[in-house]
Formats: C-alpha cells, sequence, structure tokens
C-alpha cells in the first residue's frame, strides 16, 4: 500500500460536507461506454420492475380476471376502480392512519434511543464501553424466534393485549444494529470537536444535543429510514398482539383479502395487490427523498478501527 | 484533566461523571437488551428443557426435546442440511450481486439516482406482497418466468415444483431485494479515497488491478460485515418457504425456521420443542459467526487506527 | 434552532403519550357488554359481509348483538395461540378438527356436550339438532374423556374431477357414484400419454393429499373389506395401529402408479393443477370439494364433473373431517353463544352460501343454500351436489389425520419412512409396517 493509506485524513471521508463523488468520475460526454451503461442499467431495470409492473396488472384486473388463465398482461378492463374499492374493504384510511401513528412513535424511540447510546458507546470513556459493546452486538445475532414467546408473556401479563404499546414501547429501548452503525459513524467525527466542547465547558448533554445531533445527520437519517420501514412493514408484531379491528395496521388489514384456511373462496388477489402498492409508497418517498443521507449513513459501516 | 463544574460535588473525579453520564445515556439500550433478550434468552433456554404448550405449567422433560431431535427426529437434519445449501447458495449470490450492482451504479452519470432507487424498491415492498406475486410469477403453466424464457426459446423451469429447482428458485425471489447490499456496498465504494485511485492511476494501474489491489481491500470490513449477517439472516429464512413452497417439494426446501415455526405451532403446540430447536439456532449462528470473525482477520484490511 | 428542536422533541413525546394511551384506552372501554357475542373467522370480506348481514337477522329476533371479526388464515394457530396465552380469546373462533382436538385435550375450549346433548337450559330453544348432523361428523370433535371440543361448520369431502371431453376423446367410460379403486386406477393409466417414454399428460394430478398419505389408503382398505389404521374410527383416541394387508393392497397399487407416471405423488405440489384443470389439460383431479368454486368462477370451456372417493368390495367410504366452531374455556355467556353457533349452522351459511358455494356444513339442514347455488351451476354444479351429498350421508365414515398428541411428531415419520417409498415404490410392505411401529412407539411412550 502507498503512503496515502496511512494518512489520517485521506482515509476519513469529510463528514461535514457530501462526498465529492465516487472516485471513478469521469467527465466525457456521451461515449460508446456511457450509451453502454445506460443500455446496461435499463436492461436491469426493466428486470427489476418486471415483477411490479404485473403487480401493476393484477391491481387493475376485475375479479373475474384474476382467475382466468393463462394470465394476460394486459387487464381486459382497466379497472382504477380496485384502487378505491379495494382499500375501501379494509378500511384503508383509518388503518394508515394507525400505522403511521404506530411507524413515527416506534422511529422517534428508535432514533432517540440508539443515538444516546451510541453517543455513549462511541465518546464517553467510560468503564465497561468495551464489554456494553460486545453485549449489544452479540444481542443482535440471537434470532428473534427465541425471543417471540417469552416477550409475548411479558406483555400479556402486563395486561397490554390489544393494545399498541407493544408495537412502541421495544423502540424505546434501543436497536443493536442502530448502536453498531452509529459506533462505526462516530469515528468519522473528529474527536477535536468534543475536545474544544469540553474545554469550554459543555457538558456530555450539551455536546450530544448541541455538536453532535447536527454533525450525524446522515447517521440518524439512516435510522430513520430503516426504523420507518421496519414499522410500517410489520406483520407478525400487529398480528399477535392486536384483536380488535378498528387497531389494526395496514399489512394485517391487507392479509385479510388473503382468506382462509382451505376455504372455499378464493383471495381478492386484484384488491390485495393494489392496496399493496398504495401501500408502499410512504416508505418509498423516505427512501428516494432521503437517498443521500441514507448512503452516507451506511457508508460508515465499512469504517474499521481498533 | 480535572473540570471545573461548580455544580458537581468536589469528590466526583471527571471519570467517574462520565460513567455516570454514559450509564445514563445508554440506559435504555442496557434495559432493553435486559428486558428484550437476556430475559428471553433464560427463559426460552428453560423452555428447551419442558415440555409445554404454552400456558400453564410447564413440564420438566431435562435433555428429551434435545435427545428427540438430535436422534429421533427424522426432519431435523435433513433440514439443517437444507437449511446449510440455502446458505451456500443465496449468501455469494446476494453479495456478488449487491456488490457487482454497486459497482456498477457508483457513477455521477445523470439518472444514476432513479436507477439506485429502482433497484432498492423491492426492499420497501411488504414481503408477503412480494412473494405471493413470485408464486404467481413461478407457476409452471403461466407464470412470467416461463412465459419469458419460453419466449426466448430457452427451455422451461418447474421452478418451485421441482425437486431440484426449487431452492435456487427461492434464491432466485431473495436475488431480486439485492438493492438493500447494494446500498450499503455503494455507499461502501463511496467512502473509498479518491486519491488512492489517482495515486495508483499514475503508476499506471489498469481497471482490473484497481479493483483487487483498492476497491476490494478496502472493502473488506463492509464485506465482512454484510457476510455475517448475511449468513446469520439466510440461516432465519422463514417466510419464503411459509408462502411460496410450504417445505415442498417432500423434504427439499423444509429450512429450519419454517421447521420451527412448524413444531411450535402447527398442528400441536410443542413449544418446549421450539424452545431446544431455536437455542440449537443460536449456537449454530454465534458459532458460524465466531468463525468467520476470527477467519477474518487473514483477509479483511484493518486499516490503521482512528 | 435548539429550543424549537426542544419544542419539537417535547411536542412529539406527548403527543405519543397521548396516542399510545388511546390505543391502550381503547382495550378497556370496548369491554365486552353482557350481550354481545364475538365471533371470529378467517374468511374474505365478501363472506364476512354476507354471515354479519345474516346475524342481523338473529339479532333483530333475539337482542343478541354479534361482532363478526376477521382474522388473517396465515398464521392463524399462532394469532390463537397469542390470545389463549393473553386470555383474549374469542367467543366463538374457526378451527380445524386437529385445533380443537389439541386445545380440548388441553382444557382450553369450553365443552359444548350438555348443550349439545340438550342437557343445559336454553339449548333446545336455539334449534340445533345434534342428530342432524352428518354422521362421524360430531365424533371428530369429541374428545376422549367425552367431551365436546367444538361443533362442526363447513364439511370436507374428498373425490376426483374429472374432464368429460377427455375421457370422450380417449374412449374411457365415465366415472359413476358407485365407481371402484381399480376402475380409477386404470382410468388414470389410460388417460396419461406418453411421448419416447416421457409423461407428457398425468392421469390424475393429486392437489390434496390424502390418498397420499396412511389414513387416505385406509379408505381403500377398509371399502375393501379390510380393517381401518384404528380401531377407532374417527382418529380420535387412538391407542394401538394396525396395517391390514388390504391397506398394503391399496398402497402398492398406488405405488404403482406412481412410479409409472399416471399419478402424481407425495412430493407433488400441486400449484397449477387447478389452472391445467380448467384449461383442460389434465384429465382427473384428486382433491376436495372446496376447489370446485375456483372451477365455477372461471367456466372452463369443457365439461366437468365430479365423481366420490370410490368404491371397494365391500361398500364406499366417506370422510369424516370439517371445520368447526370453538369456544374458550371461559365463556361468559354460553347460552348466547350456544344461540349465535346455532343460527350459524342453522340459518347463515344458507344464507351466506346460497349467493356462492363455498362448502357444503356438516349440519345437514345448513347446506341447503349450499345446494342452491350449485344447482345454477348446470350439470357441473349438479355432479358436485350429487356426490357431496351422498358422502355426507354415506355413515361409513372414517377419519383423515391423526388427532391425538401423540401424533405432532408422526408428520414427520410420515415425510421420512412413508412418502420416499410411495414416491419410489420401494418396498411397500416394509415401508407400511415401519410406520405403524414408529408411530405405536410414539403412542407407547406418550
Amino acid at each position: 500500500m502507498t503512503s496515502a493509506v496511512t494518512t489520517d485524513a485521506a482515509r476519513r471521508p469529510a463528514p461535514l460536507t457530501m462526498p465529492t463523488g465516487p472516485a471513478l468520475q469521469r467527465k466525457v460526454p456521451l461515449s460508446v461506454s456511457r450509451i453502454a451503461w445506460y443500455a446496461l442499467c435499463t436492461l436491469l431495470s426493466v428486470t427489476m420492475l418486471t415483477p411490479l409492473l404485473w403487480m401493476l396488472s393484477i391491481a387493475l384486473k376485475t375479479n373475474g380476471d384474476i382467475i382466468s388463465l393463462p394470465p394476460q398482461f394486459f387487464p381486459s378492463t382497466f379497472t382504477w376502480r380496485n384502487f378505491v374499492d379495494g382499500p375501501r374493504e379494509v378500511h384503508f384510511y383509518r388503518l394508515l392512519g394507525n400505522t403511521f401513528v404506530i411507524a413515527l412513535i416506534s422511529t422517534f424511540g428508535a432514533v432517540a434511543s440508539s443515538m444516546l447510546a451510541g453517543y455513549a458507546i462511541a465518546r464517553i470513556d467510560f468503564k465497561g464501553n468495551r464489554a456494553l459493546f460486545y453485549l449489544f452486538t452479540f444481542s443482535i445475532f440471537v434470532p428473534g424466534i427465541v425471543t417471540l414467546i417469552p416477550i409475548q408473556r411479558l406483555f400479556f401479563s402486563a395486561n397490554a393485549i390489544d393494545t399498541w404499546y407493544p408495537l412502541i414501547l421495544p423502540s424505546f429501548f434501543g436497536n443493536p444494529l442502530f448502536i453498531f452503525l452509529a459506533r462505526q459513524f462516530f469515528l468519522s467525527v473528529p474527536r477535536s470537536i468534543d475536545d474544544s466542547a469540553m474545554i469550554d465547558g459543555a457538558g456530555h448533554w450539551r455536546i450530544f444535543t448541541r455538536l453532535m445531533l447536527p454533525l450525524t445527520k446522515p447517521l440518524w437519517m439512516t435510522m430513520t429510514i430503516l426504523a420507518f420501514q421496519a414499522s410500517w412493514n410489520d406483520f407478525l408484531n400487529p398480528l399477535v398482539y392486536l384483536n380488535s379491528p378498528s387497531k389494526y395496521t395496514l399489512s394485517l388489514g391487507m392479509a385479510s383479502f388473503l382468506g382462509g384456511l382451505n376455504s372455499g373462496a378464493s383471495p381478492e388477489y386484484n384488491y390485495y395487490m393494489a392496496s399493496n402498492l398504495l401501500f408502499m409508497i410512504p416508505p418509498l418517498m423516505l427512501f428516494f427523498l432521503a437517498q443521500r443521507h441514507f448512503m452516507m449513513g451506511l457508508g460508515a459501516l465499512g469504517m474499521t478501527s481498533k | 484533566m480535572r473540570r471545573n463544574d461548580a455544580a458537581a460535588p468536589g469528590w466526583l473525579t471527571f471519570r467517574a461523571r462520565n460513567t455516570i453520564t454514559a450509564y445514563l445515556f445508554a440506559l435504555p439500550m442496557i434495559a432493553g437488551v435486559c428486558i428484550f433478550t437476556l430475559y428471553p434468552l433464560i427463559s426460552s433456554l428453560y423452555h428447551s428443557f419442558t415440555n409445554w404448550s404454552g400456558v400453564g405449567a410447564a413440564k420438566w422433560v431435562g435433555l428429551q426435546n434435545f435427545r428427540y431431535l438430535l436422534t429421533d427426529d427424522p426432519t431435523f437434519w435433513p433440514s439443517l442440511k437444507v437449511t446449510v445449501y440455502y446458505m451456500a447458495l443465496s449468501v455469494p449470490a446476494g453479495m456478488i450481486a449487491g456488490l457487482g450492482l454497486a459497482m456498477l451504479l457508483n457513477r455521477a452519470f445523470a439518472g444514476v439516482r432513479v436507477f439506485r432507487t429502482i433497484f432498492y424498491l423491492p426492499v420497501v415492498l411488504p414481503s408477503i406482497a412480494v412473494l405471493t406475486l413470485w408464486k404467481y410469477i413461478f407457476d409452471p403453466s403461466y407464470g412470467l418466468a416461463n412465459e419469458i424464457l419460453s419466449d426466448l426459446h430457452l427451455p422451461t423451469s418447474q421452478w418451485l415444483a421441482g425437486k431440484w429447482t426449487a431452492m435456487p428458485s427461492i434464491v432466485v425471489v431473495g436475488l431480486w431485494s439485492v438493492g438493500g447490499s447494494m446500498i450499503i456496498f455503494l455507499a461502501a465504494l463511496q467512502n473509498v479515497p479518491a486519491e488512492l485511485y489517482e495515486a495508483a492511476r499514475v503508476d499506471g494501474a489498469g481497471a482490473v488491478r484497481l479493483f483487487r489491489s483498492i476497491t476490494l481491500p478496502m472493502m473488506t470490513p463492509i464485506l465482512l460485515l454484510q457476510l455475517v449477517l448475511g449468513l446469520s439472516a439466510a440461516f432465519q429464512t422463514f417466510n419464503q418457504v411459509q408462502v411460496l413452497t410450504k417445505g415442498g417439494p417432500g423434504t427439499s426446501t423444509n429450512l429450519y425456521m419454517f421447521k420451527i415455526y412448524n413444531d411450535a405451532f402447527g398442528n400441536y403446540t410443542q413449544l418446549g420443542l421450539a424452545s431446544a430447536e431455536a437455542w440449537i439456532l443460536l449456537i449454530i449462528v454465534l458459532t458460524i459467526t465466531a468463525l468467520t470473525l476470527r477467519t477474518s482477520r487473514m483477509w479483511v484490511f484493518e486499516g490503521n487506527e482512528r | 434552532m435548539n429550543s424549537s428542536r426542544k419544542k419539537l422533541i417535547a411536542g412529539i413525546a406527548i403527543s405519543a403519550g397521548v396516542l399510545a394511551g388511546c390505543g391502550g384506552q381503547g382495550a378497556s372501554t370496548q369491554h365486552k357488554d353482557a350481550h354481545s357475542v364475538r365471533l371470529v373467522s378467517w374468511g374474505t370480506n365478501e363472506q364476512i359481509k354476507l354471515f354479519r348481514a345474516s346475524l342481523a337477522k338473529f339479532t333483530k329476533k333475539t337482542g343478541i348483538a354479534v361482532q363478526v371479526i376477521q382474522e388473517p388464515g396465515t398464521n392463524y394457530a399462532q394469532k390463537i395461540n397469542a390470545q389463549i396465552l393473553s386470555k383474549s380469546l374469542p367467543d366463538i373462533f374457526w378451527c380445524q378438527n386437529s385445533m380443537a382436538q389439541d386445545l380440548g385435550r388441553q382444557g382450553k375450549l369450553f365443552n359444548w356436550s350438555d348443550y349439545a346433548s340438550g342437557k343445559a337450559s336454553g339449548a333446545t330453544d336455539a334449534g340445533l339438532d345434534i342428530t342432524k348432523f352428518s354422521p362421524g361428523a360430531v365424533d371428530t370433535y369429541r374428545t376422549p374423556d367425552g367431551g365436546l371440543a367444538g361443533i362442526p361448520n363447513e364439511a370436507n369431502t374428498y373425490g376426483v374431477f374429472y374432464n368429460i371431453d377427455a375421457f370422450r376423446t380417449a374412449g374411457v367410460p365415465l366415472p359413476t357414484a358407485d365407481w371402484t379403486w381399480d376402475q380409477m386406477f386404470a382410468d388414470a393409466k389410460a388417460l396419461t400419454i406418453k411421448h419416447n417414454g416421457k409423461v407428457t399428460r398425468t392421469g390424475m394430478q393429486q392437489v390434496w393429499g390424502l390418498l397420499n398419505s396412511p389414513p387416505g389408503m385406509a379408505f381403500y382398505s377398509v371399502s375393501n373389506g379390510g380393517a381401518p389404521l384404528a380401531k377407532q374410527k374417527s382418529l380420535v383416541g387412538v391407542t394401538s395401529l394396525q396395517a391390514d394387508p388390504k391397506l398394503v393392497e391399496g398402497t402398492q397399487k398406488l405405488a404403482t402408479a406412481i412410479k409409472a407416471g399416471y399419478i402424481t405423488g407425495p412430493d407433488f405440489t400441486g400449484a397449477n393443477t387447478e389452472g391445467q384443470f380448467i384449461n383442460g389439460q389434465v384429465p382427473m383431479v384428486f382433491g376436495g370439494q372446496w376447489i370446485s368454486s375456483d372451477f365455477f368462477a372461471a367456466k372452463p370451456k369443457m365439461s366437468w364433473g365430479y365423481a366420490p372417493l370410490p368404491h371397494g368390495t365391500a361398500g364406499q367410504v366417506a370422510p369424516a373431517e370439517a371445520n368447526g366452531f370453538c369456544s374458550p374455556k371461559d365463556l361468559a355467556n354460553p347460552t348466547d353463544t350456544w344461540k349465535v353457533i346455532a343460527w350459524m349452522d342453522v340459518h347463515a351459511f344458507n344464507d351466506a352460501y346460497s349467493q356462492d358455494p363455498i362448502a357444503p356444513i356438516a349440519y345437514l339442514p345448513g347446506s341447503q343454500g349450499y345446494f342452491q347455488a350449485l344447482d345454477r351451476d348446470g350439470s357441473a354444479g349438479k355432479s358436485v351436489a350429487d356426490t357431496v351429498r351422498a358422502e355426507l350421508a354415506n355413515p361409513n365414515k372414517l377419519g383423515t389425520t391423526l388427532l391425538d398428541p401423540w401424533s405432532s411428531k408422526s408428520g414427520n415419520i410420515t415425510t421420512a419412512t412413508w412418502n420416499p417409498a410411495l414416491q419410489h415404490d420401494k418396498n411397500i410392505d416394509a415401508a407400511v409396517h415401519s410406520w405403524i411401529s414408529k408411530n405405536q412407539a410414539l403412542i407407547d411412550g406418550h
């Protein structure tokens, strides 16, 4: 390796500005290689999007169409009404509201608790720092199935059945993966900032809220995106803890389109796909808008230190 | 280095105050790990030595569950075998695909953000809808997959219905959602300092050499992380089997996690047995992770201290 | 920025508390009032609508309010388990034989036997007559200690859907109501098409694995004069298993047919069998009557029919299998709940399924709506109706799955011992006896 590797400045990307751009940028006008690149990307995109288009096609079919075989790509009539009728059958907007509230609160809880703990692990030199970090990292690898039933019993004995508490509370207790991410990201924030703030007499809380939060925007944006997605798409937890349909989340409500165990009725795939297409829009928009921050936040995962 | 802070009592050293602050910051997380990881671990460990239907007393049976699994259960070892096979297929495929796509999209060409969003799209879709869709697509007679293959005059496949093709089909479904991996690798790629490439190019290195000597080694920490997380996740794959194949044909896709769920919530609730299986899963995941981390020292580029 | 951020955080925290409280508040205010009965179903939104309409009439008549709640069919067992753990089981929930037996034996279900026999006060007012159930249906819900873990609702029958045009083209006589097993095997063979030794059209595809299982082969055995798998025909309370030579004979015939490619075996997933049948590409499909609703909806261009389980030398046997209504042990209002169950079986299914023939009802008078709907579906509908009627009325019933707690591990034995032998026609006799002895070991060790 050349000496460039060992320079601290070269190793660390500038966290306070957007990345200067990918290393392989070339400023050439539309050349053959560029066209080839576009062609390849387009081809792959089409492959990626085809199942989605298929979903759209199913969503637009009438009840008769979805069971006719062989399935046609283009519906016989473009039943855009399915996007209205389907959602209405499951009280889409009420469930959407439920899901939003739960997702927003969980996201806030996850980000807040993980940022606090992440700052402590990454920035505060205290006894047990290492041990705590290993403990948190260990819990990433504990399979969900091991903890499923005991956590259920915990909530049930606290009489939290049919409430949103089991869906929201756990996120306020931190997310080990986010802690890991936070620690990695904080490596790129110069210690000098902390030190000069402490010289000025600031305590940890002030450093954290006034300095670190703005500096680590990509980090908690990433956490926000991931936490929101996880809560938005969660199916098993609402299934287990919610009994009243008025409290259901969307993912749970939409499952009603699929019907039951060896019952004769066939699933209403068209309404199901239409509702799902609507369902995926919020997390997707969040990703699109926050893409840059998301990637910066994730970029920290590759940082190493000892 | 003592700090002058009038509010602090004289006997609290800087380090002691640091420790208290740190533990306060990390308190939610610590509580979370105790409540949501340690307590369930202990509880499920206890239950793995019992026969338990979920309610009421658990009957202590000692090592009976483990003995049954390791010696008597005719589906235990086959499902482990199948899960390892799945791991061996899906993890390398996912990493190569993710890395390849990331390298492809690591340009500053116009429209690259759109392409990135398109590739990330499948990750945002709710999993049950996606899997229901893929079941449709893989239909041997009428699915999109065979339709395209026959249009291109390629041999068609039985996909999920064939004994040898079912597992690869599940891997293909996983590859469709490779956008998550891609984003992480992309972020890591962008963190490789441009100076390294320029210096190497000045020395006359070609594209392949650049990749082999700079890109790949700089990516190894993130590769390690993705590998470890990927192996752990692969062992816990469940949704795909439940929606797509239910373990069939025969036992060719009877992944371990699916077996655990069936034993837990199938015709008869056997939560003691399921706890035992879950603990075996935990041990396997930890072992794999530990082994991978141990060998990582040989190939992961550590970089220097921060 | 800092103070406004603080306000933002405070605002979120407060609204979080308020909203989470709202979510929680509902639980306490939503306490069931004395006359409201909660019924959970896994049906589609359409079905639920029809049930609600019928139950509205019930409420008008009796003043008992009924709340019909939909719970997803996927992960249903997990949901019920969670409700048991949290003591929040609904008053009535849909269940299958195995679930009812499992929970019933653990003492988690309400014992309906006093109401079924009319002994409990107010039982007979509801109008549900236990003798009017299809013979054998109630037995699968009786626990060995004499309790009744559930009340059957939707019954299942099994048979062979056949493509009339394909039969005529191949010159094979059509299946009749009392066709025999040998005819079934012969038909499958005659209708299989091979090209250069490779099967291009299987004679009979099995979309439901009943015949591929030991209880399924017991049907062959009993109808040919042999013994069933166990003395207890409903397969409840089994203490010893037996392998009759007729059982081995039937299994061997099936294995031979599977190996030769005439019939599909245990490894076959049947993912697109229905579609192929609708498009006339499969001449025979073994399955339950419920898939006929897909066929009716798709309106296939060929004519088709539904034949019952075949006849043997000693008679014809029908399956005893039904979904049911279960209730939790600590049921608050048994009499009111019983009335709801009775209404469902007696009236609601008639109302609902007369619009869309989903399933026949084990309570025979409750099947009228189903048969009415079938009458509107032409000759195919008549064929299905005839077969279903015959199978439901048949007093010779056999259970279709093992229903005791020891059988929880039996599925693994079937997968490891029975299925490979059947799929590859290897040592059928040894495999059958091995299956029996391994399951006997489970019984003895339990």
